[in-house]
């Protein structure tokens, strides 16, 4: 069911003590550059900074799958769920406070105060256009969007989904930023694991089929740093997975 | 021809529709969309300054004078017998067509969850709290009235007390933001909870209001019309109208529906939603992801271009979309389909719904379906020759065949494609008559 995973940080949560207990968050995430998206982002824009980190998660993930190569502008087949709980609040009140004074905001302002526009931004770089999402409601929004993808495998409905969220709380200084995305698809995938929601606890089991990977022993909680956002049951996921060991070459999409 | 697998995956099961509300531009209540639309009456207007208290925020001025746009009547949100004090103007226009659309005949439903869309919820919260004094823009994500998490608990509380007030939170419960075809993902997703047992019946919903940040985002993106009048198909378009509503259905299987005793006022038998993935605004002109949509909710359906009675359209005075609309329809259904099948709108009454769109979408095909007749668009002045389909102008038209697609578009590339069926039509479907290829 788990083909890929995918975990980042903005510079400034790899710095923030509460990320402090994963190691893995405190990686640089390799960047990304409008030329890994040849043909489909424009060369002369950045990618969108209050989407941060979230595109770098979800091309991890992607990669890890072998869904998506860099730098070929090839779009992947499949659906799109995302999930987010306060990314778009901020641009939201930049937008709405430049009104207030007057200001005229431009196209994009207003666009990226849409917790929808981080879909648009992900289905645009990837190519994804199966079916596109946004689950919102604060922290709960990782749940509702894992638990919407689930039902659309379960159901049919598509065969393969990129499941991201991108969560935002206040730091000490900038907000820390995380982001957390899975590759699911419909039957054996590269990590032999099932997923299933419980309430508001993700479960999984390994799947007594053949895997492409070798499960670690136990499973761990995600980082405390993620509490209290909506990528959580996607980090709960990762944090167990990432040291999964690759046996042999699966990495064909 | 059910069963089938299609281009995007495995059909979803028909969902009767027993129930359905709306708030928008034209009133309160389905029955004043009808009106409005029977009488060519229009509830686009000059925009009007908000009241002060629950319906607002506030505010001495129009959001932009000279502009036009479809405000719902604050009376009519305050008249609202559940309103609080600290209620966003989004709660009592989403709350008014969730109680419209939860009653009706039929014995009760114990198991009734609430999937709701909205493109910015209760966005009215943003201009209230920098309207503080020293209010930092960081504040935000502390502020707990901001936030799709306080209003989808709002809603659910408005829901408990319409369903008699058991005092409990319905579930399952979940909340999605995706442009105009928002409403269209939550039924998704209710579509998938009644599927996998986790409720009877759901009420899904799209709702959106008219503040500052919504108008003002839309004013923005230049995308607005200056004359204040719609003008579909038409080239001398000059931009959309928005307006602001609710819209609530209630969905159930057919079968379930008919045994308590509820009268489906029809079914929705196939949906798809496909996206261009190509701009962050505008439409794939060639309207090839909506073509696809199409597809898909007639296969969905099981049911072919001959089966349909009538198009109903994503009609706002956009150009671009128009034409993008006109096109998915040809190289979906063929040019002859295209140019035959009669395609109307209700956006004349209401604008351009934001969040609620795909819902009110639905609504309007289940009025056609129980009238039997569409409604004319206005007539264009010069029609647009790019655009190939058949709109109704002039007189209404009868309804040919109880089968309705309506196509919803967001921008961000967001295509939505629903089949709305009568339940007659549908329970011959599922009995296996099939429908033409």
């Amino acid at each position: 069911m788990i083909d890929g995973i995918g975990i980042a940080a903005s510079a400034e949560a790899r710095d923030d003590p509460r990320a402090s207990d994963w190691p893995f968050l405190q990686r640089p995430v390799p960047r990304l550059r409008p030329e890994d998206f040849p043909g489909r982002w424009n060369p002369r824009r950045a990618l969108p900074p209050d989407l941060d980190p979230l595109p770098g998660a979800a091309a991890m993930a992607l990669e890890d799958a072998g869904w998506w190569r860099r730098g070929s502008g090839e779009g992947c087949p499949g659906a799109l769920v995302v999930a987010s709980d306060r990314a778009s609040f901020i641009p939201g009140a930049r937008f709405v406070r430049s009104l207030r004074e007057g200001v005229s905001p431009g196209p994009s302002d207003f666009l990226f105060a849409l917790p929808s526009s981080a879909a648009a931004v992900l289905g645009m770089l990837f190519g994804l256009t199966d079916y596109q999402a946004t689950a919102v409601g604060g922290p709960r929004a990782g749940r509702i969007a894992l638990g919407h993808a689930l039902d659309l495998l379960r159901l049919g409905r598509h065969e393969r989904i990129l499941v991201a969220a991108l969560g935002v709380v206040p730091g000490s200084g900038p907000p820390l930023r995380l982001a957390a995305a899975l590759c699911l698809r419909q039957g054996a995938a590269r990590y032999p694991v099932e997923v299933e929601l419980r309430g508001d606890e993700i479960r999984l089991e390994r799947t007594a089929g053949e895997g492409g990977k070798r499960l670690p022993a136990g499973a761990r909680s995600a980082s405390w740093a993620f509490q209290d956002m909506a990528p959580r049951p996607l980090a709960c996921a990762a944090r167990w997975l990432e040291g999964a060991e690759v046996e042999g070459n699966d990495r064909s999409p | 021809m059910r069963g089938k697998r299609n281009l995007l995956g495995a059909p979803r099961a028909p969902l009767a529709v027993s129930g359905a509300g709306l708030v928008s531009a034209a009133g309160v209540g389905i029955e004043s969309l009808r009106s409005a639309l029977d009488r060519e009456r229009s509830g686009l207007g000059p925009l009007h300054p908000t009241g002060e208290g629950p319906t607002g925020p506030w505010r001495e001025e129009p959001l932009d004078p000279g502009g036009m746009g479809g405000q719902v009547p604050d009376a009519a949100l305050a008249a609202w017998r559940g309103l609080r004090r600290e209620d966003d103007r989004a709660v009592p226009l989403a709350a008014l067509a969730l109680e419209e659309a939860v009653r009706g005949p039929g014995e009760p439903v114990p198991r009734t969850g609430l999937a709701m869309g909205t493109a910015l919820g209760a966005s009215g919260a943003f201009e209230v709290l920098l309207g503080r004094e020293g209010a930092e823009e960081i504040d935000v994500l502390g502020e707990p009235s901001i936030g799709f998490e306080a209003y989808l608990a709002r809603l659910a509380e408005c829901l408990d007390d319409a369903l008699g007030g058991r005092g409990a939170s319905p579930e399952p419960l979940s909340i999605f933001s995706m442009t105009c075809v928002s409403g269209l993902c939550a039924l998704e997703q209710a579509a998938a909870d009644i599927a996998l047992g986790r409720a009877d019946r759901m009420l899904v919903g799209g709702a959106d209001t008219l503040t500052a940040f919504m108008y003002g985002g839309f004013h923005a993106l230049s995308a607005l019309s200056r004359s204040g009048r719609l003008r579909p198909f038409d080239t001398k378009h000059d931009g959309i109208l928005i307006g602001e509503a609710g819209a609530f259905i209630a969905v159930e299987p057919l079968d379930r529906a008919r045994a308590r005793g509820a009268l489906p006022a029809g079914v929705i038998a196939g949906q798809r939603l496909v996206s261009d993935a190509i701009h962050m605004t505008s439409p794939d002109i060639e309207g090839k992801a909506m073509a696809r949509a199409i597809r898909g909710a007639l296969d969905d359906a099981g049911l072919g271009a001959n089966d349909i009675g009538c198009i109903t359209v994503t009609a706002a005075g956009s150009a671009v979309y128009d034409r993008m609309q006109s096109a998915a329809v040809e190289r979906a259904l063929g040019p002859e389909a295209a140019a035959s099948i009669p395609v109307t709108t209700w956006e004349s009454a209401t604008g351009h719904a934001l969040a609620a769109t795909g819902i009110l979408g639905i609504v309007h095909a289940l009025l056609v379906l129980r009238s039997g007749r569409m409604t004319p668009l206005p007539a264009p002045e010069e029609p647009d020759p790019a655009c190939r389909i058949r709109p109704v102008t002039g007189a209404p038209r009868a309804l040919g065949s109880p089968c309705v697609l309506a196509l919803t578009v967001g921008f961000g590339g967001q295509n939505g494609a629903s089949v709305v069926t009568s339940p007659d039509l549908a329970a011959d479907i599922a009995g296996g008559r099939g429908g033409a290829p």
